[in-house]
């Protein structure tokens, strides 16, 4: 076996690949970007090589710089995770001349599959069915239109070199597609280089079926059964499992041979993925292949029982398949929920921040975390944002969900916006309970994902009043005073009650809490209208547990600034704490500019000074995390000023430009 | 043997129900008037300062504070019926310790809603015991200033003398120079000798619109020169943060101005040193509330000043020194909130031995830097033939100069009687110590009154009785009920605080908790060496 590897990746696929290797005994390298020093990743691995700035083409995209790293430190091979260079053919050759062994397929399948038209070519002439599309290298904008035409729209718009979701657009009828094939050309071009689209035709209720197979170099190939990877959003994948719902064992073997007919077709070798599409009468279509190893290869890993990675690193160093297709056996079923640094609430837009606090649920054969996140984290825009992915195993698809619903309780990613409480809502509704899921799950279900359900917020805001109470008073640091009884917290007053009003927002709501201090651990509180009798039992650390009334709560409060978590059980409250009256806190009006909601760069300004604009025309297109953002005008008015040009990268709240 | 001390009290007895209701009386009377002084100038006065933009007294003082810090409210009861027909709450103005930007501070805030925060003599006399205390104990000041300066008509029992107006300079130039940080918010006006208080001070906020600063006011500018000019030009914030420079800061309101006092004393770097070990607290084993059933209805009748201990130290252990001998004195060791004190409580009147054991005590806690806690109950000294000739003025005058010399801190809490030379061996108010209080049974005068009612009557019966005269037991008791009247009066808890005998009535059950607040302040100066003066032998 390999003796040293170096891992080109980050994050959570960089951490689960050294755990396999490390436990191997094989001596991992990590590399590594500038705002990456301290991450997970590097902190695992044995040693750690710096590539550069934070930007992935200045750092995990620079192919030259890793494999001189991996020459420099003798790594005998690399292994490029998912995304980055993992299905760059030429990063695959580079490696192939400096002898250094790529963990993934041959140049020549990466480059076959790599291209979805060359792709489709391929798999027809290998008889595996096919979306109608267009897949050619014309690429005028109306014979474009003509084509999507003669497919019927709906029609999907696809870079050419893409994946992910990133480029991609679905398009309902011809007035529609010059917009939609422009910005998919310009997002094209900026994730991969290369503007080329290629259409398709728009499946009604698919459901996105992918096959994973494993070959090695001896002309053996299998298929580890199905994913169902059919609930998305923005067209990437956030739940997966393994089986397929309702995949009878004829139609799994169908298409589980019909992968491996694929794979043949290409020589592939490693590990792959067959993306099928399945239409509602068991018809399924090939999608594309993904020559790497996928985000939710855990799924499988749970229903075989087998390490994909220690399998990819067996045939990268030249060994037989360990086992055969008859040896396989489906235990159980697995569901994997990915963890995104997003705003589920703000059309899934990325969340930048840092992790205050982080807590997993307790990790057993049946719950897994795969994450390359830690405390003190911060994420950045600059790389995807999946922070971690929650595995569960159970005997049925019930129990699987029921272990998610409890483990997905216990799971606290506290300080950067996540989809957390999104993925509860999500599988809690009875349509995914009863396995009803396509690829539309999300926006068929957008109404009952969106409310807000009314709870008493009272317990929270009791909780980070408390909190507050407490982290009061205190000496000066260093005081040799360490039983000041000033540091008490009771607002001590000779015959007189003491009281004080603490302001917080969640949302849009203001509250104001009365607090009236009885003693250090007695207080009466009062919110709008309602009064509660407030008793501290125990604080440890964050965790606060107080009588409420008749009741004892137990929570957590975790502050940072002006900002306060409150976990109770499986809730997650955010509230902001505010100064009202503090003149030095009162923030500027904001009207007449127009600030960058997050960090990113510009890619297109539609206006110049001097222009009218009417409301929500579309004034600035930004770039963040490989997505467009369009902004918008607040108002009808005249842009005064543009601060930024397109190809600027922009702060968060950068000031973008002025109009009156 | 142990050093806990235990109870005789029986929370079931009548006695103790009886006792507990007398006092509770007490102190609900304490909690309404001072419930009332709280509101300063009233209700309508209050809201005439908040529809100007500008926050209460007690406000200020709350918005100042760190959240949750204690406020040790110097003399809420100041001047209390003392001006007749005319009321000033609390003296106009408010004084106490608490916590700002975790720094045990001096505030000194004057009440613009009672006369237009005007020095009257008790405003003058509270203005600088605060400062006295602040001096004392190394705190920083803290003035918020809002005051039309020397209320005019009693000018010249505010102006002229040793303690009176120029004094406060005076104490803010000497506290500068002893680096105790003097910070003042000027947020209404400071006029003529006021305006000497930011002036003097290190640094001095003003809040713009409403603070001004200036030698003599507008009429008085016009009186003098023929001027016209408005009291914002004459010395508002604006002038004086950007041409003068008699301000320092410069705050849009009331609660910014606080927030800058705020940083201000985030940046005095000062760290507390604690100049002896200390113990975890330990709440004492019995209740400091039971103390209400303690304290007799009747004055004449004792109690037990360990039973007084007991629910005032930790874990209620006193470890006695002497405990055999002079038994009308209780000293010994104890912990409060940790620190260690020497405990001097009356448990009788005072014999020769009672003031020596005191006086060796003293000294011991001297010598070991240990601050002293007088627990006053005492109607004197030992009279008749038999004490004078053994000396017993000798024995009081020891302890007098020990307790007049003694330079650590000193705390007295007047629990009962404070009558006589009693008042004097046991830290009155004129043996500085750092804080004094009475609890509102408590009697203080220089002797009983019924003692005073009949040493009078002795004097007029031996009168009559020489010239052959009768003195009828009618006449007698006409002589003796107004005396004990006026003593009454004059020696009533609400009497002395009005006019600052000591820092406040305070609730007996609050005991602990205000002698532990004082105890951790004094120490942020340090505890000087003790010089004893020559003792009697």
């Amino acid at each position: 076996m390999f003796k040293k590897i170096l891992i080109a990746n980050r994050g959570e696929i960089a951490c689960r690949i050294m755990r396999t290797a490390q436990q191997m005994g094989i001596h991992c390298i990590a590399v590594y970007s500038t705002i990456d020093e301290n991450a997970l990743h590097v902190q695992m691995a044995d040693e750690a090589h710096l590539l550069g700035d934070a930007p992935s083409a200045d750092s995990y995209l620079c192919g030259d710089k890793i494999i001189a790293i991996a020459q420099k430190t003798g790594a005998e091979a690399i292994h490029p995770g998912y995304g980055f260079l993992s299905e760059n053919a030429d990063f695959a050759v580079a490696c192939e001349k400096a002898k250094i062994t790529f963990i993934g397929p041959t140049p020549a399948a990466i480059l076959a599959m790599g291209s979805k038209s060359k792709a489709k070519e391929i798999m027809t002439k290998a008889k595996v069915p096919c979306t109608p599309g267009y897949h050619g290298e014309k690429q005028d904008a109306a014979f474009l239109l003509q084509e999507a035409k003669k497919i019927g729209f709906p029609v999907l718009i696809k870079a050419t070199l893409g994946g992910g979701g990133k480029g991609m657009r679905r398009v309902d009828d011809a007035k529609q597609f010059k917009e939609a094939l422009e910005s998919a050309q310009r997002e094209a071009l900026s994730s991969f280089g290369d503007n080329r689209v290629l259409l398709e035709k728009y499946v009604l209720n698919p459901r996105h079926i992918e096959i994973q197979v494993m070959a090695d170099n001896h002309n053996n190939a299998i298929y580890l059964f199905e994913r169902d990877c059919s609930i998305q959003r923005r067209h990437q994948k956030i739940i997966e499992e393994a089986p397929g719902l309702g995949i009878a064992d004829n139609l799994r073997h169908k298409m589980g041979d019909t992968a491996v007919t694929a794979a043949k077709a290409i020589g592939y070798r490693g590990a792959g993925t067959i993306e099928f599409l399945l239409d509602d009468q068991d018809q399924f279509y090939f999608m594309e292949m993904n020559t790497r190893l996928q985000v939710e290869h855990p799924v499988t890993e749970m229903i075989t029982g087998f390490d994909l990675v220690s399998w990819q690193l067996h045939i990268a160093y030249g060994k037989v398949l360990p086992y055969q297709q008859q040896d396989l056996k489906l235990q159980g079923h697995a569901i994997e929920v990915r963890l995104y640094a997003e705003d589920a609430k703000n059309d899934f837009l990325p969340a930048t921040g840092t992790i205050h606090y982080l807590s997993w649920p307790p990790l057993s054969k049946n719950v897994r975390i795969d994450s390359g996140i830690q405390e003190k984290d911060s994420i950045s825009s600059y790389y995807d944002p999946m922070m971690a992915k929650l595995i569960v195993h159970g005997a049925t698809r019930n129990d699987a969900i029921n272990k998610l619903k409890h483990a997905l309780q216990q799971l606290h990613i506290i300080g950067v916006k996540n989809n957390r409480s999104f993925l509860q809502k999500l599988i809690a509704l009875d349509d995914f309970v009863t396995g009803k899921v396509n690829t539309h799950f999300i926006e068929d279900h957008a109404t009952t994902l969106k409310a807000v359900e009314d709870a008493d917020n009272g317990p929270f805001l009791c909780a980070a009043a408390l909190h507050l109470i407490l982290d009061s008073s205190k000496n000066t640091a260093g005081s040799e005073d360490i039983f000041s009884p000033w540091t008490e917290n009771d607002g001590f007053r000779l015959q007189l009650p003491y009281q004080r009003c603490l302001h917080f927002k969640h949302e849009d709501e203001s509250y104001a809490v009365t607090v009236i201090y009885h003693s250090t651990s007695n207080y009466t509180l009062k919110i709008k209208d309602k009064t509660y009798s407030i008793q501290l039992q125990e604080k440890v650390g964050n965790s606060l547990r107080f009588t409420f009334n008749d009741s004892i709560q137990t929570m957590q409060v975790i502050q940072y600034q002006q900002q306060l978590w409150i976990i109770s059980d499986d809730v997650e409250y955010t509230l902001q704490k505010i100064e009202p009256l503090r003149t030095d806190y009162v923030e500027h009006e904001q009207r007449g500019h127009l600030t960058a909601p997050m960090p990113g760069a510009i890619v297109a300004i539609h206006v110049k000074a001097g222009d009218k604009v009417q409301k929500d025309d579309c004034l600035v297109v930004m770039e963040a995390m490989k997505m467009e953002h369009s902004i918008y005008a607040p108002e009808a008015g005249v842009v005064r000023e543009v601060f930024y040009a397109a190809g600027d990268r922009v702060a968060e709240g950068a000031e973008l430009l002025a109009f009156d | 043997m142990s050093n806990i001390l235990t109870t005789k009290l029986n929370p079931k007895s009548a006695d103790f129900k009886q006792n507990s209701s007398a006092i509770e009386a007490l102190v609900a009377d304490l909690q309404d008037k001072i419930h009332t002084i709280s509101l300063g100038g009233g209700i309508a006065a209050l809201e005439k300062i908040r529809a100007k933009g500008k926050l209460p007294v007690r406000e200020r003082i709350d918005t100042l504070l760190d959240a949750g810090s204690p406020f040790l409210e110097c003399s809420a009861l100041a001047a209390h019926g003392v001006y007749g027909e005319i009321d000033v709450p609390a003296a106009g103005i408010i004084t106490g310790i608490g916590l700002v930007s975790g720094h045990e501070c001096m505030i000194i805030a004057n009440d613009p809603s009672v006369k237009g925060g005007t020095y009257f003599p008790l405003t003058v006399k509270k203005h600088l015991r605060a400062q006295e205390i602040a001096e004392q104990n190394y705190l920083p000041c803290i003035y918020l200033v809002d005051s039309g300066g020397a209320f005019l008509p009693m000018q010249d029992e505010v102006f002229p003398d040793k303690l009176h107006f120029g004094r406060i300079f005076y104490n803010q130039a000497r506290m500068s120079a002893l680096g105790i940080p003097q910070i003042a918010v000027v947020m209404g006006s400071c006029t003529a000798g006021g305006a000497y208080v930011p002036a003097m001070a290190d640094e001095s906020i003003m809040v713009k619109n409403q603070a001004t600063i200036f030698l003599a006011g507008p009429p008085l500018v016009k009186a003098a020169t023929g001027e016209i000019v408005t009291a914002e030009e004459l010395g508002g914030a604006d002038v004086h943060c950007k041409i003068s420079g008699v301000a320092d800061h410069y705050a849009n309101d009331d609660h910014h101005a606080l927030q800058i006092a705020r940083s201000i004393l985030s940046h005095y770097p000062k760290v507390k040193k604690i100049p002896f070990a200390i113990q975890k607290p330990k709440a004492p084993r019995y209740a400091g509330e039971e103390l209400y059933g303690l304290i007799p209805s009747d004055k004449k009748k004792p109690f037990d000043a360990r039973e007084v201990i007991a629910r005032i130290v930790d874990d209620s252990a006193l470890d006695e020194f002497k405990q055999l001998y002079g038994t009308t004195l209780i000293c010994g060791f104890a912990h409060l909130n940790g620190y260690p004190v020497g405990i001097v409580a009356n448990n009788g009147i005072l014999f020769a031995e009672s003031a020596d054991k005191g006086t060796q005590f003293i000294q011991i806690c001297c010598q070991r830097k240990i601050p002293l806690v007088f627990l006053q109950n005492i109607n004197g000294f030992m009279v008749g033939k038999k004490y004078e000739t053994q000396g017993i003025a000798k024995a009081g005058a020891k302890m007098v100069t020990a307790v007049s010399c003694a330079s650590v801190p000193k705390f007295t809490v007047i629990i009962g009687g404070s009558f006589g030379a009693g008042n004097y061996g046991m830290c009155g108010r004129a043996f500085n110590p750092r804080f004094l209080w009475m609890w509102p049974n408590a009697r203080i005068s220089v002797m009983g009154g019924e003692q005073a009612a009949n040493v009078l009557a002795q004097v007029k019966k031996d009168q009559l009785e020489a010239k052959g005269g009768a003195f009828s037991e009618a006449e007698e008791n006409a002589l003796k009920q107004p005396i004990m009247e006026q003593y009454e009066t004059t020696g009533h808890p609400y009497y002395a605080t009005a006019r600052l005998w000591d820092d406040g009535v305070i609730d007996p059950k609050d005991t602990r908790r205000v002698l532990a607040l004082a105890l951790s302040a004094a120490l942020n100066a340090p505890i000087e060496d003790t010089h004893f003066g020559v003792f009697r032998m």
